[in-house]
């Protein structure tokens, strides 16, 4: 069943699909009561809303009995936990690429050691700024000097760091090759210190080079500043103006390089040795894998073998869990590689 | 002699009001603005009881021809699209004209304007910014010594500032064009449009600016000179600067936003109000220039940190013999000779010695008494001859 607000773009998504099991149905997520009278009946809810609307989609689940996913990850969803298991349920937030395949890949890492010191978690989202208004929303926030859960975490404590700081190189491989990444606001960094029990973790990402140079722009030239001003006669300031002027640009809808590197390396101690395990992602190139898809596939298709493994049973934890409390992560590789993402990984003995 | 500094509250502009309050042919000095509190602020740094301050809104046809009344030159310090409005206005008070530039295109269509000046009996002296306007004097001053000219080469260096210095060197709307617009050159005795920010070369500038890289931008030098010269046979033009005398992480910058459709002129809609994404990225930046009183103090540090070369080279021959006239104009503070330059073009209008129709500067000023002028000020020219031996 697909819910969505615009019903005729639904409609046709499922022709294109051509598949006979596809339904539609209109949908406010904006509207609670009609989650709840939507949910019932279906095995698993899976939210490709945008963040904000997670936690009341979190409740609705657990409310209506149902299991669920999402692709991000929210503080207020964790309350939801104790009735979540109560009604024997599970919800995941975080079933994306990052966070997703990453706590996948940092679970898989901590399954074979003894001791885990550091994780640490490179992201590489190539996309364009725009894709849709929620997407630029999240780009500009994480890069807003205001953002206030940018941090890393160093002997089980968070250290604020600022946009564009911690930067260093990670080679994607592929067509993303080798990016400069800075710290990144992100879930992991919040979940895995007490997930996986580990006193280092941290978060470094990159977007395409273009769209780095516009965030590095739009701080150094104050164009996230918040103070209001008045512009023709309407109050408004600088970040909410670029965030409307960028929505309506065609320029922001472009990007050469499409797809999504992840490189992470986990250290930790196994039989008294030090080792590292490094692990990272591989998918096709963009030209045989649906030009922009190479991107979105990363995000859509973990979420739907999240949710397929729920369906199946593969996922006996309950409640409100990260992906690395709640998934298997040799099933969820061998079902992404089914799917054309691979997930390799490399140990080093130190 | 009463002078109107159109935009003389401006960057520049207050740059023009200081050197004309402090030039005893002038009696007095208009500071004609729109924006009144800057226009005190100019005129109560400079403390001249020469200067005084006129709100002129220059999209007011009949206030601003009125405003004229008994101005013996206006010079126009505004930004160069309002060129042809600031020219009508003039030829209506009768009142002759010099202005900054008008950044290649503009300038065309203001020498078009010669005959009504020449019937009305009014003067006009176009593009005497430091560049153009040096340029064009120092090609002139070759000029006058060559036999035939084969090409007019025009580097225009500024000592970059630090890389995260983000302030622009001069008017940000005019810099935004630089970036975008193609730039001409005058190549085999064609014009010729060329890919902003190409042609880059490094060139070797008098100490204590040295090797700068040096690429093309769009300006009115190569607007005017191949054609004043062209009896001369000149085949090659071009006109060359270091990002505008920013930082090249700057210039950077700019181009990024200009990549995200922040040049787009096209008004979009946000909220209910019309937004030009051009005109917003303007306001946005504008706040990054230099401030007045920085601009109108002496140079803080020695070497002065803004120091500028504008360099003509002229290649041609004499009596058969090819000569090279490498003409340099250095300057210890980079905003001076361009607001010096057209102070010195308002006053000798004033005066009567530029006939009447609508110039060049080169077919308007004669350029040693200029150069002298601008000696008087500081801003030495050095003509160096490159002859075989």
């Amino acid at each position: 069943m697909v819910a969505e607000y615009n019903l005729d773009a639904a409609n046709e998504l499922i022709k294109d699909i051509g598949d006979p099991r596809i339904k539609a149905v209109q949908f406010d997520a904006n509207d609670y009561d009609s989650m709840l009278k939507l949910f019932p009946g279906h095995d698993v809810v899976i939210s490709g809303l945008p963040c904000e609307y997670d936690p009341a989609v979190t409740k609705a689940c657990v409310e209506a009995g149902v299991n669920g996913l999402d692709v991000a990850t929210e503080e207020d969803q964790w309350s939801y936990d104790a009735a979540a298991k109560e009604k024997d349920l599970v919800y995941i937030p975080g079933v994306g690429a990052t966070p997703g395949i990453t706590n996948a890949m940092a679970k898989h890492a901590v399954n074979q050691m003894d001791e885990v010191d550091e994780i640490q978690i490179n992201f590489a989202a190539f996309r364009c700024p725009a894709p849709a208004p929620g997407l630029l929303v999240t780009f500009l926030w994480e890069f807003n000097p205001k953002t206030e859960t940018r941090f890393y975490v160093k002997n089980g404590k968070k250290h604020m760091v600022g946009p564009f700081e911690g930067l260093k190189k990670v080679d994607y491989k592929g067509e993303i090759g080798v990016q400069e990444v800075c710290y990144i606001p992100h879930p992991e960094t919040r979940t895995m210190p007490k997930s996986l029990g580990v006193k280092n973790v941290s978060v470094h990402g990159c977007f395409p080079p273009q769209a780095m140079n516009l965030a590095k722009t739009m701080l150094e030239w104050g164009l996230f500043d918040e103070e209001p001003f008045t512009y023709k006669g309407v109050e408004t300031n600088a970040c909410d103006m670029m965030l409307e002027l960028l929505l309506r640009s065609p320029r922001t809808k472009e990007t050469p390089v499409w797809g999504y590197g992840l490189v992470l390396e986990v250290f930790g101690k196994k039989d008294g040795k030090d080792l590292k395990i490094k692990l990272w992602n591989e998918h096709p190139p963009m030209a045989e894998w649906g030009g922009k898809a190479a991107y979105y596939k990363n995000i859509a298709v973990p979420l739907s073998i999240g949710a397929q493994m729920i369906a199946r049973g593969d996922i006996k934890a309950r409640g409100v869990l990260p992906p690395e409390l709640a998934i298997d992560p040799v099933i969820f590789f061998d079902e992404l590689k089914i799917r054309g993402i691979e997930v390799f990984e490399e140990t080093e003995w130190l | 002699m009463r002078i109107f500094v159109l935009g003389g509250a401006g960057k520049m502009g207050c740059i023009s009001v200081q050197d004309l309050a402090k030039d005893d042919r002038v009696d007095e000095v208009v500071i004609a603005d729109i924006d009144v509190e800057s226009a005190k602020t100019v005129a109560d740094y400079l403390d001249s009881p020469k200067i005084s301050v006129q709100e002129v809104d220059i999209h007011d046809d009949e206030g601003f021809v009125k405003a004229l009344d008994g101005a013996d030159a206006c010079l126009n310090a505004t930004v160069y699209y309002t060129n042809l409005q600031a020219m009508e206005a003039c030829l209506k008070a009768g009142v002759p004209y010099t202005d900054m530039g008008g950044l290649f295109y503009t300038t065309r269509k203001q020498l078009e304007l010669h005959d009504r000046f020449e019937s009305a009996g009014v003067s006009a002296v176009l593009c005497m910014g430091s560049a153009p306007g040096v340029p064009n004097i120092q090609t002139r001053y070759a000029a006058d010594r060559l036999d035939t000219i084969e090409s007019i080469k025009i580097f225009d260096g500024i000592k970059p500032p630090a890389p995260d210095d983000p302030r622009f060197s001069y008017a940000v709307p005019t810099i935004v064009d630089e970036l975008i617009v193609e730039p001409v050159v005058f190549e085999d005795g064609e014009f010729v449009a060329k890919p902003p920010l190409s042609g880059f070369e490094d060139y070797w500038f008098t100490q204590p600016l040295g090797l700068l890289p040096m690429h093309l931008s769009l300006h009115s030098e190569v607007a005017t000179l191949p054609v004043s010269f062209n009896d001369k046979g000149v085949k090659e033009c071009f006109f060359k600067i270091n990002y505008w005398g920013m930082a090249k992480e700057m210039v950077e910058k700019v181009r990024v936003l200009i990549e995200f459709g922040f040049d787009g002129r096209e008004p979009v809609e946000v909220d209910g109000t019309s937004v030009v994404p051009r005109e917003f990225m303007v306001s946005m930046l504008s706040g990054y220039v230099h401030s007045i009183t920085d601009l109108l103090a002496p140079p803080k540090s020695q070497p002065p940190d803004w120091t500028k070369e504008i360099v003509t080279e002229v290649h041609g021959t004499k009596d058969g013999e090819e000569i090279i006239y490498r003409m340099g104009t250095l300057t210890c503070k980079g905003a001076l000779p361009t607001g010096v330059a057209p102070a010195i073009a308002a006053v000798w209008l004033a005066e009567g010695r530029v006939d009447p129709g609508v110039y060049p500067p080169e077919t308007a000023l004669d350029p040693v008494p200029f150069f002298k002028e601008l000696e008087q000020r500081g801003i030495i020219t050095q003509a160096t001859v490159t002859k075989k031996v």
